[in-house]
């Protein structure tokens, strides 16, 4: 699935700054020979699918997004959902931060069936339980990108675990930066605040749809190797959408859709 | 430009909600301006079609020229005219009727002892006319009164006063007299003119209360048929001024008409309809703001589609002319809507006041076009004008530009605009401090106030403008304020406050033109509650300061006085100690006509303080005068001069001056001896008794006493202390009825408010749908909507309010210059002030209801989806 060559063929610049014929990728550097090599993983979920059905409209202009998807996200993983444009990446996400419903099948995260849940409810799990990372306008522009990362915190009248705050602070990266507003941000600085905000209030799994979308591939790669680094010094639970092949070689698994199905579902390959 | 138009159109269909709430502020606005301007009409038509009624009969009327005070203002008193006149007039080729008009002031008393009618329409008492062409009158039952002891009244006064045929009534002249009722008459036909009482006597006994023996107020003449009016005019005139000489003159119907259509607009409806369209003014000002914010926000969410129009293609004044063509559109429906809610509202108070017996010949509502067309052209005009600044701003939007910005934001204020408005604010501060200097040195050398009041009405708009223009700087101190509060207050709404704070701080300009309207109404209404605290305040002052007596007995104001009679029994009763009359009336005092005080000089001494300067009140009496400190520098008059005054019936008295005081608030500027002035004013009255009680009596058994010696319909017998009550009950009346007609301003801000908020929120959908997703509840998004409604409208409450009691202060100094203590007098209405900001607060909850429940029903997906 991943060729390698691409990337040390395309990627001319090396963000890290070091070697620029390293890979960036730290996963494939040796941590993953205690994983299996394919499938899907055995160990703690934390969320699945059982036959998620979504279907849009109805008659002539019947859209079914989600086909009876039965799938399993692995706890402490990095998972990629790939796929073609329209094949329902985005809806599965939805459907499984809660922020969707399913017209038929269920959904559970963290061992809670959402379709159950009200809204009130819901919100109150996708704020303590859910980290978001979108495409762009991750961030409210009237907010420091450090109140953005306290955000759902603040929402929840819970101060942030401060020690935890101060990792993730440094992981970011973005030292005096944090006292600015996300317009005096680069893209990807921005996106990086939006990763430690998903990361700060410690939810059991981050939801990021195209991440690096909008960047340009030098941001884009700080963006993947900060939520690398977050699964394998944090132990952080991360699904990431992405049509991205390069993207998606940084995750542990790589789901793939196709007409809202799952095709394949591997594991990246050292 | 067809396809702008059409472009145009599409937009305001597509969001009619937008165009409805845009033109509502308009609505109101043109809807107050019409209705005024209508109900104003339809008054004027009725009193015209009134008077032509009542002079249709005559050709002509002969009167004396001259009289006391301005003519046509409603305290003026004309001269007699001899009786004889009457009688040669009849004998002039050509007059087939001359009759003597004798009119004075009557007050009948109905059934359940309560004078009828008054405050307001005239009580008039006069002599009956036979000739069925000179009088508008028609007997209705009955005959016309004889001889002395009987009495013809209008039909109005008998229905109210339930009084019928054969009843012997009481009637205050203001002495009391009992008279059988011989006749009930209808004005034409209608039950009264206008609201007025007629008590119509014989002309003898008329003549004696009202004008004097062989005296009459007019001779009404009715010209023969095919006689010219012109030539019989000349006729007249010659026999006239053979048999009186100078000093009277012949005046044709319809000047006569055209007279008192001139009176009734000065004294009654000039000032009601002014100060109506002062409030539609107000309101008009308020929406314009309103209008202007919606037209900002609207080109600034369009500015993509305005690129994209000018990318293709589009001219600068194609994409300007949009906008502008839809301002003309919404203005010109919201005019047209608002001009018939106007008709409407004329047409039902004019149904109001009929069904209230107030029949003021409105058969009908009068529309005149001037009415119409000046209501529909200004709201038109604000509409437009507030929305071409917003559009030429859109349609500067560089082709590309705002395709590629995306949340646009204009944290900072101007720097230009900034210098205008601290120079602005702080000239007009203090041009409004300087008013009130220029108004004490003005009073101090009697000069004119009005440069002061001029400079105080400049400095006061200059104050308003500059407030408006620093607005936006006051709104970010707000905002962060904001954030403070609510994490003060309660930590778990710490996060909404902050967003609600930062939100209002990310466009200060737009917060700050939100708010400014609500600056415009609470600044007015602080101004008048300062005003009249202020005043309150001072009256009670005064009245303490002043007044040593402990009761005040006075005459309803339009009611017929007090009456000697009953002002000597007063004097008269066990309990009472010391006691004055007072007469208020006209005079020609050095040449100049004033108004008087007339009293008992000495007695008056016992029982006021009024600052003597020079001379005394003690030992005063007959053939003096005492008049203020400022008619002594302008007059240059001391102690010991002489003083010619003269009255309306042409007496001339030449009167010392006995003392010079300052205290002008109750007395005026010259005090009279009643001695020298009622015997030469005509109907003689009394209008105020100030008394104090004898030595051991309780006040207010000296009270019932003296309420037991009025008898029925009497004067108000009021303590010291009920008396500053009843003006403070005044002032209080007065305020009622101008907070009523702010409220619609500050009803038209708050829906300014509202119409911004849900525009602001619209703009922030994408915003909406990430906080929803990472985890923000529908109640916490509503909360925060709220609290930028209420911050916004704290901030222009705030600005309001400091803005109000500081031009109170400044008017209150400028205006009351003159009156000792007045100046110093300013207090700050705190209750008024509490209950605006409570309202305020709760009217910025209501208005953010809508625009808050439309934000937490948004679907959260299709929020993130928004561009
Ligand atoms: N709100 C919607 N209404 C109708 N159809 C939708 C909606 N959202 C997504 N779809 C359709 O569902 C399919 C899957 O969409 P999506 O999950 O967004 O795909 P992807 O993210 O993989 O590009 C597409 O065919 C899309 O057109
Ligand atoms: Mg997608």
């Amino acid at each position: 699935m991943l060729t390698d060559t691409t990337l040390t063929t395309t990627d001319s610049v090396d963000p890290a700054g070091d070697n620029p014929q390293a890979d960036p990728r730290p996963h494939l550097a040796g941590n993953s020979a205690n994983r299996p090599a394919n499938g899907p993983a055995n160990g703690p979920t934390v969320a699945r699918t059982e036959a998620a059905t979504k279907v849009y409209g109805a008659g002539e202009t019947k859209v079914t997004a989600l086909d009876a998807v039965s799938v399993a996200i692995p706890a402490g993983e990095f998972t990629a959902i790939m796929g073609p444009s329209g094949s329902g990446k985005s809806t599965l996400m939805h459907c499984l931060a809660g922020l969707d419903t399913l017209t038929s099948g269920r959904v559970f995260l963290d061992d809670v069936e959402l379709s159950s849940l009200s809204d009130r409810k819901l919100t109150k799990l996708r704020r303590d339980r859910i980290g978001f990372v979108f495409q762009a306008f991750n961030l409210l522009p009237t907010l420091t990108a450090l109140e953005n990362i306290t955000l759902p915190m603040d929402l929840a009248g819970r101060k942030p675990d401060q020690a935890w705050l101060d990792q993730v602070v440094r992981v970011v990266g973005l030292g005096t930066r944090l006292g600015h507003r996300p317009s005096e941000l680069s893209g990807g600085q921005q996106q990086r605040v939006a990763v430690a905000r998903a990361l700060a209030s410690k939810p059991a799994v981050i939801f990021a749809d195209e991440p690096t979308g909008n960047l340009d591939r030098n941001s884009g790669i700080e963006v993947l190797k900060f939520l690398r680094s977050a699964v394998d010094d944090l132990g952080q639970s991360i699904v990431m959408v992405t049509h991205d092949p390069y993207a998606a070689s940084y995750a542990d698994a790589t789901l793939t859709l196709s007409d809202g199905r799952i095709i394949s579902h591997e594991r990246a390959v050292a | 430009m067809a396809r702008i138009l059409r472009l145009s159109l599409r937009r305001l269909t597509s969001d009619k909600r937008r165009a409805f709430s845009t033109g509502f502020a308009i609505i109101i606005g043109v809807a107050f301006l019409a209705a005024t301007l209508v109900l104003g009409d339809t008054m004027r038509a009725g009193f015209k079609g009134l008077f032509a009624e009542a002079n249709a009969g005559i050709d002509l009327a002969v009167r004396s020229e001259d009289g006391i005070g301005d003519a046509g203002d409603e305290m003026f008193v004309r001269g007699t005219t001899d009786e004889a006149l009457v009688e040669r007039i009849r004998q002039v080729p050509g007059v087939a009727a001359a009759a003597a008009q004798v009119e004075g002031t009557a007050q009948i008393i109905g059934a359940d002892g309560s004078a009828i009618g008054g405050g307001g329409p005239p009580t008039v008492g006069a002599a009956w006319i036979d000739d069925p062409e000179l009088s508008p009158y028609r007997i209705r039952e009955g005959r016309a009164p004889q001889v002395d002891g009987e009495v013809l009244i209008d039909a109005y006064s008998a229905r109210e006063g339930d009084i019928a045929l054969g009843d012997t009534v009481e009637i205050r002249l203001p002495d009391l007299i009992e008279s059988e009722v011989v006749g009930i008459a209808t004005f034409g036909e209608r039950d009264s003119f206008a609201g007025a009482t007629l008590a119509a006597f014989d002309q003898d006994s008329a003549q004696r209360w009202f004008t004097g023996d062989d005296q009459v107020s007019a001779v009404l003449v009715r010209a023969e048929p095919g006689v010219d009016v012109a030539q019989l005019d000349a006729l007249v005139s010659d026999t006239v001024s053979e048999v009186v000489g100078d000093g009277t003159e012949v005046i044709t119907s319809a000047e006569l008409t055209a007279e008192q259509e001139k009176a009734i607009e000065g004294d009654f409806l000039g000032m009601v309809t002014m100060m109506l369209l002062a409030f539609a003014g107000v309101a008009l000002v308020v929406a314009g703001f309103s209008i202007y914010n919606t037209f900002t926000i609207m080109v600034s969410q369009r500015s993509r589609e305005s690129s994209l129009l000018r990318a293709l293609g589009a001219s600068r004044p194609q994409v300007l002319s949009a906008v502008t063509i839809e301002a003309v559109l919404v203005g010109l429906v919201a005019s047209l809507v608002g001009t018939g809610v106007g008709v409407g509202l004329a047409e039902g108070l004019r149904r109001l006041m009929a069904s209230a017996g107030m029949d003021l010949g409105m058969e009908s509502i009068t529309i005149n076009s001037a009415a119409v067309v000046t209501a529909v052209a200004v709201g038109l005009v604000i509409t437009v004008l507030s929305s071409v600044i917003p559009a030429i701003k859109g349609s500067r939007a560089a082709p590309l530009a705002a395709l590629r910005s995306t949340a646009v934001e204009a944290t900072s204020v101007g720097r230009i605009r900034i210098a205008a408005g601290v120079f602005a604010l702080a000239g007009g501060a203090a041009m409004v401090v300087t008013s009130g200097q220029m108004a004490a040195d003005a009073a101090a050398e009697a000069a004119s106030g009005g440069p002061a009041m001029s400079v105080l009405g400049i400095g006061a708009l200059a104050a308003l403008v500059g407030a408006v223009l620093l607005a936006p700087l006051a709104a970010i101190p707000f905002g962060h304020l904001l954030s403070r509060v609510t994490g003060a207050l309660w930590p778990s709404g710490r996060i909404s406050g902050r967003l609600a704070g930062r939100n209002v701080v990310r466009n200060p300009r737009r917060t700050a033109s939100s708010a400014v309207a609500l600056v415009v109404g609470v600044t007015v209404v602080t101004l008048f509650a300062t005003m009249a605290v202020s005043m309150k305040g001072a009256m009670d002052d005064i009245v303490r300061r002043t007044f040593g007596g402990d009761i005040v007995v006075s005459a309803e104001w339009g009611s017929a006085g007090i009456g000697t009679d009953l002002a000597s029994r007063i004097h008269e009763l066990p309990e009472v100690d010391r006691a004055a009359d007072l007469s208020y009336g006209l005079a020609r005092v050095d040449g100049d006509d004033r108004d008087i005080v007339a009293t008992d000089l000495n007695a008056i001494a016992g029982l006021t303080d009024l600052g003597v300067e020079s001379g005394s009140f003690a030992g005063a009496g007959a053939g003096e005068v005492a008049v203020s400190r400022d008619f002594a520098l302008e007059n240059q008059v001391e102690v010991g001069d002489v003083v010619p005054v003269s009255f309306v019936d042409g007496t001339s008295l030449d009167l010392e001056v006995g003392a010079i005081y300052s205290e002008t608030d109750f007395m005026g500027n010259v005090m009279l001896h009643s001695d020298d002035y009622l015997p030469h004013a005509g109907q003689s009255t009394v209008d105020v008794v100030l008394l104090s009680v004898a030595e051991g009596i309780d006040v207010s058994d000296a009270a019932s006493s003296i309420e037991a010696a009025a008898g029925r319909g009497g004067p108000t017998v009021e303590t010291r202390d009920e008396f500053i009550d009843s003006i403070a009950g005044e002032i209080d009346q007065a305020l009622t009825l101008i907070y009523g007609l702010l409220g619609l301003a500050v009803l038209i801000a708050l829906m300014g408010i509202a119409n911004t908020l849900a525009l602001s929120v619209h703009e922030r959908t994408r915003e909406i749908g990430l906080l929803r997703a990472v985890g923000q509840s529908r109640r916490q998004l509503r909360a925060t909507v709220r609290w930028e409604s209420v911050v916004t409208a704290v901030l222009g409450t705030v600005g309001g309010l400091g803005l109000g009691v500081f031009l109170g202060w400044g008017v209150v100094r400028a205006a009351f210059a003159r009156s000792q203590g007045m100046d110093s007098a300013l207090a700050v209405p705190t209750g008024s002030i509490v209950a605006i900001v409570v309202l305020a607060v709760l009217a910025a909850v209501i208005a953010s209801v809508r625009p808050a429940r439309r934000a937490a029903r948004l679907d959260v997906l299709d929020a993130l989806a928004t561009v």
